[in-house]
């Protein structure tokens, strides 16, 4: 009896481990980063504030070590004007973008105040007192005082603003100097003016006028020597106010010294015979009349400007790469006392890297080169390509025998396989046991780790080429690799391929050939080049076993497909035997300038790519956006849809559909055009007209297994996105079958030519403006598919796809069968924001269209891990149909074991309590 | 024992003492016996007991037949949600007709008492109660059945079956477009 209760109980018994939510998936963190390039800075005493090319103002606490964000707002993106930065009493931030100027408090981040100006701003200054000076592009100048009053001041009597300085006296004026010529001194406690020319008045000539500084402004003569005009009246400006200091500095000396701020050049001997060095000074500053900073490779000096004394000298021992420095800001913050000088630098190199000195020490190092990701790879180091298409044969080995075994041979095969796993219940007790008493911090161990998919690590190209090695757990930097431009500079190449070599390597392919790899454990080069490579073409590498997982189909991993010169293909192989592919391959080309697209086949007898059909564009017209199916190869989901009657509405699977988005630029009308990427055939096409006023730059598409979706931002009906949906099924009715009625399993489509799909549409209106679109994959996409929004406004957002489904219902009740259906509601044109599904939470998501947005699965099916790399980089966990695989955070550990062990205590009780009635049922007679 | 077995033949409980038995009481040995009268029946008294037989078989044989207007009133109040007390009220809606059909002689035994081949005149009405018995039992299962299926559970339906279909793979194998 026993053996065959255990026979029957191992059909039932599957060994399982489970772990914590809070255990499993730490993975939610984000690297905020200032902007794709500093385009401007101001650093104080306790801040530095930086505003980027696409608009991000940042605020960094500059007294702590950790050199984080401290908050950062997105301005408006797009623009062609300048942006201008300032500080207001040392507590406002002053942003302006064209006519509109807002300041923020520094610490809150609270927006005090938005002003818009008559005429679009070409200057701000801070001045000496606290207060602000703009000045527009009309002429006038205006103050914005300690209580955020804008006022105008005073109008410059002038045309066209072509270039503009202003320099802050010490008395609160200022000085403006427009179109390198007109000086004129604003006075703004009396509004007043006065001018003079340069070249009129003063005769001076300047090829070049390179900086201001307080009461001087420095320039470059015809001769090319550098030489100081000083104002010595600091309340007006006249004919008799000015001196001029010749000097014998040329130029390029000024160029070397110079890194965008202020050199004191009449006091540069003063230091230069001090340090006995001139070579070591890289940068000097001068904090007011009285006072010179230098900055060197290892050391921050301060000197008495009149007598040339060394005040204080901080060796930092950094060894400072201050040749590559962009750009150098300094704050020097003396105690009341003046008996500490202390001094804040912040350097800001080419490279992207920002260096924050303080003193001697270095305060903190930030690389935003993260900014600006080109390519990414997502890899698990405890796995290679064979053990994961093992993994997924053998779970393709189980699907089938599932369906085709009979019912006894099912029950058998099930049997053994818990067999199995119940004979290696020692190990799971052991690994598990320490796991059920433990109720300590919740770390799980590597070996979990491998086991729920989650020890995955991601490494990002950069725009700057540099590569990062992250972890995707914790977003810590494992390794970095920043010598890729070594490899560029001299032979003019570019990066065109970057490749995973079975987890191993990371390939980076240069245009001519040249190939990089580097060992993906710790960003070591391992190989310079390659063999058999055709050098002096330009190659666009495409590894073809990352894309065929149907079966491994004879390729090796350096089977490349490569784009050379123009529109050419040819594929390369370090094996000479023929392939021998099960299947036929296609891959489709967009053109350089985005007006056709080319699909080509490969002929592995030939080891040549045919060209298979085209599609040409008309004139004006471009493909802005591309999407294909990509056919998940564990997939297990439904090949229908269960309607509520319990009939079915199967779907049309096919893989091989493209979808292209192509935008008329003289008619500004869109349409969408759907093929089938092996015949060439149009399966449909939806035409957008122009009087919905589209913005091209907002198209979006995605594709999932029978439908696509594509978004766009347009002005009319409503301003707003719209989301569109179109689904392809078999039939209009439910229970017909077209191409799942095919039971032979390896078909041509050619041979169904004449199968087309039912197509529904449907289309709903979405309030923000979306700037990427992605769907969730997890292990067999049984979790419901997910769309992953990146929105204008920072958020990230996820909407289930039933939302955006083409069958919700319009105009009508729902009927008793279609309420009965799962998740079928009536539709609503407008999509709502359900605040719990933003996944970043209270973070602000910095990006544009251009950044990278996917979802990587991990081996719970309910998860998944969704990343985003745009100007900032950030990854989260996502459960697209909720936690139903993984133990809750609620779930009581402690109070499981102590009803276990109640119960067993029971169970022991009430047997002792039976077996002695039993006993006194023999003795006593009732009668 | 039973409570007619107890009334009909009583069993004899002899006292530990040697009391004398009450006044009245007559002691007897061995087993008490009710004798029956000797049968004095007539035909038509005869008939007229068959009648009642058959009549109460009736009752019987459409008993479950009239407790369906309850079970229907049940089954429309529970639903067809997968709860327990719908699932286990469907189920007992299927075994309990099917048992009772298997054991459809059971609730007829009171037809077998009394002399043998007095049911002879009516062995046909016997027969038609019992089919009719089973085909009322046949209904209330064809209730529990229609329920089952309401509550979607026989597997009547392609959505039921999807999970073993197969979608084919395509020879032509699209790798993106670049």
């Amino acid at each position: 009896m026993v053996p065959f209760c255990i026979f029957v109980l191992c059909f039932f018994l599957q060994a399982v481990s489970a772990v914590y939510s809070d255990e499993a998936f730490r993975t939610d963190w984000q690297i905020a980063n200032l902007g794709d390039q500093v385009y401007s800075s101001v650093l104080t005493a306790t801040n530095y504030i930086t505003i980027s090319n696409n608009g991000v103002l940042s605020v960094l606490n500059n007294t702590s070590k950790d050199g984080l964000v401290q908050w950062r707002h997105q301005l408006e993106q797009h623009t062609d004007g300048e942006r201008f930065l300032g500080v207001l009493n040392n507590e406002v931030i002053v942003s302006g973008t064209d006519n509109l100027l807002q300041l923020w408090n520094t610490t809150s981040s609270f927006l005090i105040s938005s002003v818009y100006l008559d005429a679009p701003m070409v200057g701000i200054q801070s001045l000496s007192n606290g207060e602000l000076m703009v000045v527009d592009s009309s002429g006038v100048v205006s103050k914005v005082d300690s209580l955020f009053q804008v006022s105008s001041v005073a109008a410059l009597e002038t045309g066209i603003i072509k270039s503009i300085e202003i320099s802050s006296l010490n008395n609160g004026n200022a000085v403006i100097l427009i179109n390198s010529d007109d000086l004129y001194l604003v006075d703004l406690r009396s509004s007043s003016l006065s001018k003079v020319s340069l070249k009129n008045d003063l005769n001076i000539e300047a090829t070049r006028i390179l900086t201001m500084h307080q009461n001087k402004v420095f320039f470059v003569t015809p001769n090319d020597l550098i030489n100081v005009l000083v104002l010595s009246d600091h309340s007006k400006v006249s004919k008799s106010s000015f001196k001029e200091i010749k000097t014998d500095y040329q130029s390029e000396l000024f160029k070397l010294l110079d890194l965008n701020s202020y050199i004191l050049v009449n006091n540069f001997d003063y230091y230069a015979s001090t340090t006995k060095d001139k070579s070591s000074i890289k940068y000097a500053y001068t904090y007011d009349e009285n006072l010179v900073m230098s900055l060197s490779y290892n050391n921050i000096q301060l000197f008495d400007s009149e007598l040339g004394i060394e005040i204080v000298k901080y060796n930092h021992n950094l060894d400072l790469d201050l040749d590559g420095a962009k750009n150098i800001k300094v704050a020097y913050t003396p105690s009341a006392d003046g008996a500490s000088h202390n001094i804040h630098v912040v350097i800001e190199y080419y490279n992207k890297e920002i260096t924050s000195i303080y003193n001697d020490a270095l305060l903190w190092n930030r690389d935003e080169s993260l900014s600006e990701v080109d390519e990414y790879i997502v890899y698990d180091p405890s796995k290679n390509l064979q053990s994961q298409q093992q993994e997924v044969a053998n779970f393709q080995h189980y699907l089938e025998e599932e369906n085709n075994v009979d019912i006894f041979g099912a029950f058998m095969a099930r049997w053994k396989d818990h067999w199995q796993q119940l004979k290696k219940l020692d190990q799971i007790i052991t690994r598990g046991f320490g796991n059920i008493f433990s109720f300590g911090d919740g770390e799980i161990d590597a070996k979990q780790k491998i086991e729920f998919g989650l020890n995955k690590q991601l490494v990002v190209l950069t725009k700057n080429n540099k590569v990062f090695n992250l972890d995707m757990e914790t977003g810590k930097i494992n390794w970095k690799f920043s010598q890729l431009s070594k490899f560029m500079d001299t032979n003019n190449r570019s990066i065109t391929g970057f490749l995973n070599d079975n987890n191993k390597n990371i390939k980076i392919w240069f245009d001519d050939g040249f190939v990089v790899t580097l060992d993906i454990a710790n960003g070591m080069v391992k190989h310079t080049t390659v063999d058999g490579i055709p050098a002096h073409k330009k190659l666009i590498p495409v590894n073809l076993n990352e894309f065929i997982h149907e079966e491994p189909a004879g390729l090796l991993d350096d089977d490349l497909i490569l784009r050379l010169d123009g529109d050419q293909f040819q594929y390369i192989s370090n094996n000479d035997a023929t392939p021998e592919l099960s299947q036929d391959l296609f891959f489709s080309y967009i053109n350089d300038d985005s007006t056709a697209i080319e699909v080509f086949m490969f002929n592995p007898s030939s080891k040549a790519l045919v060209n298979a059909w085209k599609f040409q564009t008309d004139a004006n017209e471009k493909i802005v956006a591309t999407a294909s199916s990509a056919r998940n190869p564990n997939s297990m989901a439904s090949i229908g849809l269960i309607l509520g009657d319990k009939s079915t509405l199967y779907k049309y699977l096919y893989p091989n559909i493209i979808s292209l988005a192509v935008f008329d630029d003289a008619s500004q009308e869109l349409s969408i055009k759907i093929f089938d990427s092996v015949s060439g055939k149009l399966i449909k096409s939806v035409f957008h007209p122009a009087t919905d006023k589209i913005d091209d730059t907002s198209i979006q598409m995605i594709q999932g297994d029978n439908y696509l979706v594509y978004s766009f931002y347009s002005y009319h009906p409503t301003i707003s996105s719209k989301i569109h949906v179109v689904e392809f099924y078999e039939s209009q009715k439910s229970d017909q079958k077209s191409l799942s009625s095919i039971t032979n399993q390896s078909v041509s489509i050619l041979d169904y030519d004449a199968v087309q799909p039912f197509i529904r549409f449907k289309s709903y209106n979405f309030a923000h403006r979306i700037e990427k679109l992605a769907l969730t994959s997890t292990k067999f996409d049984i979790s419901t598919k997910n769309i992953i929004m990146k929105l204008s406004n920072g958020q990230i957002y996820l909407i289930p796809k039933f939302l955006i489904s083409s069958r919700r219902i319009e105009g009508r009740e729902l009927t008793n069968s279609e309420k009965m259906e799962y998740m079928n509601i009536p539709y609503d044109a407008n999509l709502p924001i359900n605040n719990n599904a933003i996944i970043n939470h209270k973070r602000l998501i910095v990006g544009d269209n251009k950044a990278q947005m996917f979802s990587v699965a991990t081996n719970l099916e309910s998860t998944t891990i969704i990343c985003y790399a745009g100007n900032d980089i950030f990854c989260t966990k996502a459960y697209p149909s909720s936690q139903f695989d993984v133990l809750s955070a609620g779930f009581n550990k402690g109070q499981l074991l102590l009803t276990i062990a109640a119960l067993v205590l029971a169970g022991l009780v009430s047997w002792s309590m039976v077996e002695r009635k039993k006993l006194n049922s023999f003795w006593i007679d009732n009668y | 024992m039973s409570w007619y077995e107890e009334l009909t033949n009583p069993p004899i409980y002899k006292t530990a003492y040697d009391l004398k038995a009450p006044t009245g009481f007559k002691e007897t040995t061995g087993t008490f016996q009710i004798t029956k009268p000797k049968s004095t029946k007539s035909v038509n008294n005869r008939k007229q007991i068959n009648d009642l037989k058959i009549k109460k078989g009736w009752e019987v044989a459409l008993a479950p037949v009239k407790s369906l207007p309850m079970t229907l009133v049940m089954n429309y109040m529970t639903g067809n949600t997968l709860q327990i007390f719908s699932i286990s009220m469907t189920l007992m809606q299927l075994v309990n007709p099917l048992t009772a059909i298997f054991n459809f002689n059971q609730p007829f035994e009171f037809l077998e008492g009394g002399d043998p081949g007095e049911l002879e005149e009516v062995q046909y009405d016997v027969v038609i109660v019992k089919l009719a018995f089973i085909a009322s039992q046949l209904v209330c299962l064809a209730v529990g059945i229609y329920k089952l299926n309401a509550m979607g559970l026989i597997p009547n339906s392609t959505s039921d079956w999807l999970s073993w279909e197969t979608y084919p793979n395509f020879k032509e194998v699209n790798i993106g477009i670049f």
